[in-house]
């Protein structure tokens, strides 16, 4: 346990002279003086008690521009390369998100994603999904192609919208101008007979309301 | 067989599960029926946008029927 650790004057003054690099300076001052001392105890040490800094500090205001403008244009992949190249780092990715995250830079997607978000949030219980995928493409320049993804976005944010429900007052609907059933009108789409050449439709339409049928009197022989 | 000959069988269908509910006869041969009636359906709906690509597009189908 490091705690309550004396330092002697040797101590501290091999910690003045090897203060370049926290890691590297624990590393060195366990192994000449055979200690445990984590990092966090000799950086406090050193901070606090004998008032150095290492004076390393990777991320400067330029870097940070840098990294906010290349997030724009590339994933963090790239933008990882790039950046390595350009200030001859070598950070590795997560080092780089850690960072972004820790400074408040956020990728052009990310920022996107928010306002996404945000109009999911603000039209959930309004609009269909279809509906809002719409309003999100055309206002945010997405291309969104499938309402799934608006609705996992939904579910991640623990919104759902409520169930359609088959209100047989006001609620009806048509297959090729036929009226039908809730059932009729499921069994139909879900064979994805809407997708049948048209003159086989009212065939299909038959069959569908003979399996109803037939579906009717199993559940009446089940009672 | 034509599709309003197909379309008549099941009217006659409906006709008979809703009078002879209590027939499990009728029930199976009606489930029966249904499911063939699926099973034309579906085929002849490959038919039909078959030949209407002939119409539309007759080197694309001469290349697959020397394929088939």
């Amino acid at each position: 346990m490091a705690r309550g650790h004396k330092y002697t004057t040797e101590q501290d003054e091999f910690i003045r002279n090897n203060y370049t690099n926290v890691s590297e300076c624990v590393r060195k001052f366990n192994k000449q003086f055979g200690t445990t001392l984590s990092y966090q105890a000799i950086k406090t040490y050193a901070n606090r008690r004998l008032g150095i800094t290492t004076g390393f500090r990777p991320w400067t205001k330029e870097m940070d521009d840098a990294i906010a403008t290349l997030l724009w244009h590339h994933p963090y992949k790239e933008a990882t390369k790039i950046f390595n190249e350009q200030f001859g780092t070598s950070f590795t990715r997560k080092q780089i998100e850690d960072h972004c995250v820790r400074a408040g830079i956020s990728r052009k997607q990310a920022k996107k994603l928010k306002k996404v978000d945000s109009i999911i949030k603000e039209k959930v219980d309004k609009k269909t999904y279809g509906e809002i995928r719409k309003i999100i493409n055309k206002k945010l320049g997405m291309n969104y192609t499938s309402d799934t993804t608006i609705c996992t976005r939904a579910n991640n944010l623990g919104l759902s919208r409520p169930h359609r429900v088959w209100d047989n007052s006001t609620d009806r609907r048509f297959i090729n101008g036929k009226e039908v059933t809730y059932s009729e009108y499921v069994r139909f789409i879900g064979h994805r007979w809407h997708r049948l050449e048209e003159e086989l439709q009212p065939v299909a339409l038959q069959i569908v309301k003979l399996q109803n049928e037939l579906s009717n009197v199993a559940g009446e022989g089940a009672k | 067989m034509k599709l309003t000959e197909l379309q008549s069988i099941l009217g006659d269908e409906i006709k008979r599960v809703r009078e002879n509910s209590a027939d499990d006869h009728v029930i199976k041969e009606a489930s029966t029926v249904a499911l063939l009636a699926k099973q034309v359906i579906n085929n002849a709906d490959i038919i039909i946008r078959f030949d209407k690509l002939k119409a539309t597009q007759p080197e694309l189908t001469a290349r697959i029927e020397e394929l088939i």
